[in-house]
C-alpha cells in the first residue's frame, strides 16, 4: 500500500484518534492504531474498515499474538485496551459481565474482592485479555479438573465483520435460548468478528489451597500417581509432571517432578494432603504456591517456540518421553492429556529441521485422536509449518463468510484471506 | 402454509421406496397407524410425518438425507420424544428420523476417561453401566429413564446436577454428525481443547437444525468419595429461595439445589412417599458430595444457612433408600401430576438467582389471576424455573388461556433479566418469545450459522428461529395450526 493511499486511510478513521505506535503484529507493521473506547465504537470502526477492505488485526493485552498463522497485510490494529469495564456484576448470581480488553488480572482481582475466582490460569500470566482467553482457547493447568473458557463463557457481545454487533447467550448459568454464538468464538483466533463483551461463569475462591511436590522415579511412575490421585476423586485443581529441565528451572531440581494444586476449603484441603501422603510411596513435601504462577510463566517470551500436545491420558508417557527425545522440554497436564513444551532452534536451517520433527510428532499424536498446536512461535516457523493442523471443515470457510463477508478480521490468521 | 399429509395409502410413493432400498422395509413406516406415534413429543404440539424412518448406521443415515433432499423433504430427528419444547413435532411433515434403533454403547474407556455412544442410547443405561466401574456420566435430566443422549445433546439438557456439574455441552467431547448435504463430518475430537473455534459446542443445542447426531463422545468422571442429601423444609417459597442464595453466599456450591413448593408436594408425597412433609411451603432438596470431611463441613455451612433463613426442620438422608426416596419424589413429579390431573402445560423460564424470590411470587400470583393451579419444582440453584400449570381440557377456550398465562410468567423471566428457556429448548413452543430476548441482528445472526450448515428447511423446519422460511408467525398461530389438523387426547399436555 502507498504512503498516500494509507494518509487517505487514516484520514478515514480519524475521529477514532488513530496512532502509528510502532508496535509490529507478526514481525509486521500495522498501518496504524484504533482503540474504541465502547461497543458502538467498535462497530462503527468495523464498518468503516469493512467498507474500505482494510484488514483489523484484534489485539488486547498482546500476550498471545504469536500463534495461528502468520496475519496478511495491509492491516490496522483494533486495539481493545479502552474496552475494559464490568459492565454486571451480582456476587451471589455466580455470573460476570466485562469488556473484552480487560485483563484477566482486573478480572480477578474484582472477583477476589467478594471471594470468587474464574477458575482458568492460561499461560503464560493473567495479563491476557479476557477476550483473547476467549479466541485463543489457551488453558492452563488447572483445566481438566476445572472448566475451560469455551465451557464458562455464557453470553458475548460481538461484532461481525461488517459491523454489526450481535448479542448471544444471556447472564444466567443455565441457558438454551437459541444458537451458541458465543460458543463459535471459542478457539476462533477472531476469524468470525470482535469479541466486545462477555459474560462468564464463576466459581467460589477455594479458602485454602497448597502445592505438593513429589519426586517419582520415572515419567512412568510419576503419570501413574497423578492418574490414581486424579481417579481418587480428591479436590485437586490439576496434578503436572514436569521434565527434569523444567524441574531444574522451577525449583532447582533436575529430576522428574509431580507437583499437585490442592485447593478448597481447610478442612478439604487438610485431608486430601494427609491422604495424598498415605498414597504416595515417594516424599511429598508441601511448597510455596507462588510455584504455580512460576510454571505458568516457564515458557514466557515472544522469541520462544512453544507447542501444546493434546493425547488420551493413556499416551501421555509414551508422546512427553518422545518429546524429551527431540530436545522438547516440558510438562504434561495429567488431567486434560496435555503437554505443554519448548522447542530449542538456533538458526533458519535448523527451524526447517524444527518443523520437520514437530511433523513427525503430529503424525504420532493424531495417530491417537490427539493434535499438536503450536502456541508462541516467531513468523519464520509458523509459515513453515501450520500452526493447528487441523482440516478445516467446509463448514467453518462459511461461517466465516457470512460473519466476516470481507474477510477483514484478522485476515488471514485462521486461513487464507479470499 | 402448514401441510398435513393424509399418508394412508396401499401401494408406497417413490420417496418411500428408495427409503426401503436403503434401510430395508422393516425400517420404514408411512401407513397412518404407524405414523401417529411420531406426531408428537411430551408437549402440545403434534403434525404427522410423511414417513418415519429407523436407519441403523450413520452411512444408512446420510443415504437418508441424500434422498429427501432429492425429494425436496424436511428431515425431523427424533430420539424418544420425550422433549418439551415440540422439538421433534414435525410440523412442515416430511421425513421424521428416528435414532432409538442406534442404541448401541460403543466404547467406555475408563482410563482415558470417555465413552463412545450412539445417539440412542438411554440416559440412565448410561449411567447404570459406569456405576460398575466407579465412574458416572454427570449430566441428569428428570427424564433420564427414557430421554436419549442424542436428545440431550440436541437440546443441551440439564437436570439437577448441572449445578455443578454444568449442562450437557459441557460434557460432549466429540460428535459424529450427517450434515445438511449428507456429508459425515467429526467435530471436537476425543481430547480436551482441539484448536480451532467449537463447533462441538456451537452444534449442542442446536435442536437438530444443523444436522443428524450419529455418535457421541462424553467425558465420564469418578463417581464421588462421598455424597450427603438433605431436606430442608420452609414455610413459604419464598424463604426457600432466600436460603439459596445463603448458601452460594457461604461459598458452597452443592451438586444438585432443588425446591418443590406446597402445591407439587401435595401432589406428589401421596403416590410417591418420598418423606416430603404435606404442611411444609416448600422443601429444598440439597445434595453435596465430595470428601467426607468436605462434606460434612459444607452440609453444616447448608444447615447454618437454612436455618437462618426460617427452616423448620432440616433432615439428612441416613441410607441409600432414604436418597433415593427422596430423589424419586422430585423426579417422578411430572408423572405424579399426570396422574392426578386430567392436563397439565410445564414451563421453563431461567431467572438470576437471586431473582428467585420475587420471580417465584410473581410466577404463583400470575397463575392465580387465571384462577390455574400451579405447582412448581425446579432447579433452584440454577434459577430454572417449572412453573406447572394444571387445566381441564375439555373447558371451552382453555388452551388460549394456557398459553396466555404461559406467556406472561415468561415475561416475568425476561424481564428479570433470565431467559425463555434453561434446558428445554426453544423447539417449536416458544420461537415468538425470541424477540423478547434478541434483537433482529442476533435472530440474523443465528440465521447465518442455519445457513451456513445447509439450507435452512432442510433440519427440523420452524424450529428455534421465529418467523423463518414460510414457518407460521407466532406461538398461537404454530399451535392453533397444529390444533387444526389434530385432534387433541385429554393426556398429552406434558
Amino acid at each position: 500500500m502507498q504512503n498516500s493511499e494509507t494518509k487517505i486511510l487514516s484520514q478515514v478513521f480519524e475521529e477514532f484518534s488513530p496512532i502509528v505506535d510502532g508496535r509490529l503484529i507478526d514481525d509486521q507493521k500495522p498501518l496504524f492504531t484504533v482503540a474504541p473506547r465502547n461497543v458502538r465504537e467498535v462497530s462503527e470502526i468495523v464498518k468503516v474498515a469493512h467498507s474500505q477492505g482494510l484488514g483489523l488485526a484484534i489485539a488486547g493485552s498482546r500476550t498471545a499474538m504469536r500463534l495461528g498463522k502468520v496475519m496478511k497485510l495491509p492491516f490496522a490494529v483494533l486495539d481493545t485496551a479502552n474496552l475494559n469495564s464490568i459492565v454486571e456484576y451480582v456476587p451471589e448470581d455466580l455470573t460476570i459481565t466485562v469488556e473484552a480488553g480487560m485483563t484477566l488480572a482486573t478480572l480477578q482481582f474484582t472477583l477476589a474482592e467478594h471471594g470468587q475466582y474464574l477458575p482458568i490460569n492460561p499461560p503464560p500470566s493473567d495479563e491476557i485479555s479476557v477476550g483473547g482467553m476467549l479466541v485463543t482457547g489457551i488453558a492452563g493447568t488447572w483445566r481438566g479438573q476445572l472448566p475451560s473458557t469455551r465451557d464458562l463463557i455464557l453470553g458475548a457481545t460481538t461484532v461481525k465483520g461488517n459491523g454489526t454487533v450481535v448479542r448471544s447467550g444471556g447472564r444466567v448459568v443455565k441457558n438454551v435460548t437459541g444458537y451458541d454464538l458465543h460458543r463459535l468464538h471459542a478457539g476462533s483466533l477472531g476469524s468470525f468478528g470482535v469479541v466486545a463483551e462477555t459474560t462468564f461463569k464463576v466459581l467460589p475462591l477455594p479458602t485454602s489451597s497448597v502445592i505438593l511436590k513429589i519426586k517419582p522415579k520415572s515419567i512412568k511412575t510419576g503419570i501413574d500417581l497423578g492418574k490414581l490421585l486424579l481417579d481418587k476423586g480428591f479436590p485437586v485443581r490439576s496434578v503436572v509432571l514436569t521434565s527434569p529441565s523444567v524441574g531444574a528451572l522451577l525449583l532447582s531440581d533436575e529430576d522428574f517432578l509431580l507437583l499437585v494444586d490442592v485447593g478448597g476449603s481447610e478442612v478439604a484441603v487438610a485431608q486430601t494432603v494427609a491422604a495424598i501422603r498415605d498414597l504416595s510411596e515417594f516424599a511429598v513435601d508441601s511448597i510455596e504456591t507462588t510455584i504455580g504462577q512460576q510454571l505458568r510463566s516457564i515458557f514466557k517470551g515472544d522469541n520462544r517456540i512453544v507447542i501444546r500436545v493434546g493425547v488420551p491420558r493413556q499416551r501421555i508417557t509414551e508422546i512427553m518421553s518422545y518429546m524429551m527425545e527431540i530436545n522438547i522440554a516440558g510438562f504434561a497436564n495429567i488431567a486434560a492429556g496435555q503437554i505443554l513444551g519448548e522447542c530449542f532452534s538456533g538458526d533458519l536451517n535448523s527451524l526447517d529441521e524444527l518443523a520437520g520433527e514437530l511433523g513427525t510428532l503430529r503424525e504420532i499424536v493424531e495417530r491417537y485422536h490427539g493434535y499438536l498446536l503450536i502456541e508462541n512461535a516467531p513468523t519464520d516457523l509458523r509459515s513453515k509449518i501450520d500452526p493447528s493442523g487441523r482440516a478445516e471443515l467446509s463448514v467453518v470457510g462459511e461461517l466465516r463468510r457470512k460473519f466476516d463477508p470481507g474477510q477483514i478480521i484478522n485476515p488471514g490468521r485462521m486461513g487464507g484471506r479470499e | 402454509m402448514v401441510r398435513f399429509f393424509k399418508p394412508s395409502r396401499n401401494k408406497p410413493e417413490p420417496l418411500v421406496q428408495e427409503l426401503i432400498e436403503i434401510v430395508g422395509a422393516n425400517q420404514v413406516l408411512y401407513t397412518k397407524e404407524d405414523l401417529i406415534g411420531y406426531e408428537y413429543d411430551a408437549t402440545i404440539e403434534r403434525a404427522t410425518p410423511e414417513v418415519v424412518v429407523l436407519p441403523l448406521t450413520t452411512d444408512e443415515i446420510s443415504s437418508i438425507v441424500k434422498i429427501c433432499r432429492k425429494f425436496n423433504r424436511p428431515i425431523v430427528p427424533r430420539g424418544s420424544g420425550s422433549g418439551l419444547s415440540g422439538g421433534a413435532v414435525p410440523i412442515k411433515g416430511g421425513v421424521v428420523v428416528s435414532l432409538t434403533r442406534m442404541n448401541k454403547i460403543c466404547e467406555i474407556d475408563i482410563e482415558n476417561r470417555y465413552a463412545v455412544l450412539q445417539p440412542g442410547v438411554i440416559n440412565l443405561q448410561l449411567q447404570d453401566r459406569l456405576q460398575t466401574d466407579g465412574f458416572t456420566y454427570a449430566p441428569d435430566p428428570s427424564s433420564q429413564r427414557i430421554c436419549t443422549l442424542g436428545g440431550n445433546v440436541a437440546n443441551n439438557s440439564g437436570g439437577p446436577h448441572t449445578l455443578a456439574h454444568g449442562s450437557t455441552v459441557n460434557h460432549v467431547l466429540e460428535l459424529e454428525v450427517v450434515l445438511p448435504n449428507g456429508d459425515i463430518a467429526r467435530l471436537g475430537s476425543r481430547v480436551l481443547d482441539t484448536p480451532g473455534p467449537d463447533i462441538r459446542g456451537l452444534f449442542a443445542g442446536s435442536e437438530g437444525t444443523l444436522g443428524i447426531i450419529t455418535e457421541i463422545t462424553v467425558q465420564i468422571i469418578p463417581l464421588p468419595q462421598s455424597l450427603k442429601t438433605m431436606l430442608a423444609v420452609f414455610d413459604t417459597v419464598t424463604s426457600a429461595s432466600e436460603a439459596v442464595s445463603s448458601i452460594i453466599r457461604r461459598g458452597v456450591i452443592p451438586v444438585a439445589l432443588e425446591m418443590l413448593d406446597q402445591e407439587i408436594i401435595k401432589i406428589v408425597e401421596p403416590r410417591i412417599h418420598a418423606g416430603y412433609p404435606l404442611d411444609a411451603g416448600a422443601v429444598l432438596l440439597i445434595e453435596i458430595e465430595g470428601i467426607p470431611d468436605a462434606v460434612e463441613s459444607d452440609s453444616e455451612l447448608v444447615r447454618e444457612a437454612c436455618e437462618t433463613s426460617g427452616a423448620s426442620e432440616i433432615r439428612v438422608a441416613t441410607s441409600s433408600e432414604e436418597r433415593e426416596k427422596l430423589w424419586e419424589g422430585r423426579k417422578a413429579a411430572i408423572g405424579a401430576i399426570g396422574a392426578a390431573y386430567p392436563a397439565f402445560y410445564l414451563l421453563d423460564g431461567v431467572v438470576p438467582r437471586t431473582k428467585l424470590p420475587q420471580v417465584m411470587e410473581n410466577v404463583l400470583a400470575i397463575a392465580s389471576s387465571y384462577g390455574f393451579k400451579c405447582a412448581n419444582m425446579f432447579h433452584a440453584g440454577d434459577g430454572n424455573l417449572h412453573p406447572t400449570l394444571m387445566f381441564d381440557p375439555q373447558n371451552e377456550g382453555i388452551l388460549d388461556r394456557v398459553l396466555e398465562c404461559a406467556g406472561e410468567i415468561m415475561r416475568v423471566c425476561v424481564d428479570s433479566g433470565g431467559a425463555i428457556t434453561g434446558e428445554h429448548g426453544v423447539g417449536l413452543e416458544k420461537t415468538s418469545y425470541m424477540e423478547w430476548i434478541y434483537s433482529q441482528d442476533d435472530l440474523e445472526a443465528m440465521e447465518n450459522i442455519r445457513e451456513a450448515f445447509g439450507p435452512a428447511d432442510v433440519f427440523n423446519p420452524c424450529k428455534i428461529l421465529p418467523n423463518g422460511h414460510g414457518c407460521a408467525v407466532g406461538h398461537a398461530a404454530e399451535i392453533s395450526m397444529a390444533m387444526a389438523g389434530n385432534k387433541m387426547s385429554s393426556d398429552i399436555y406434558i
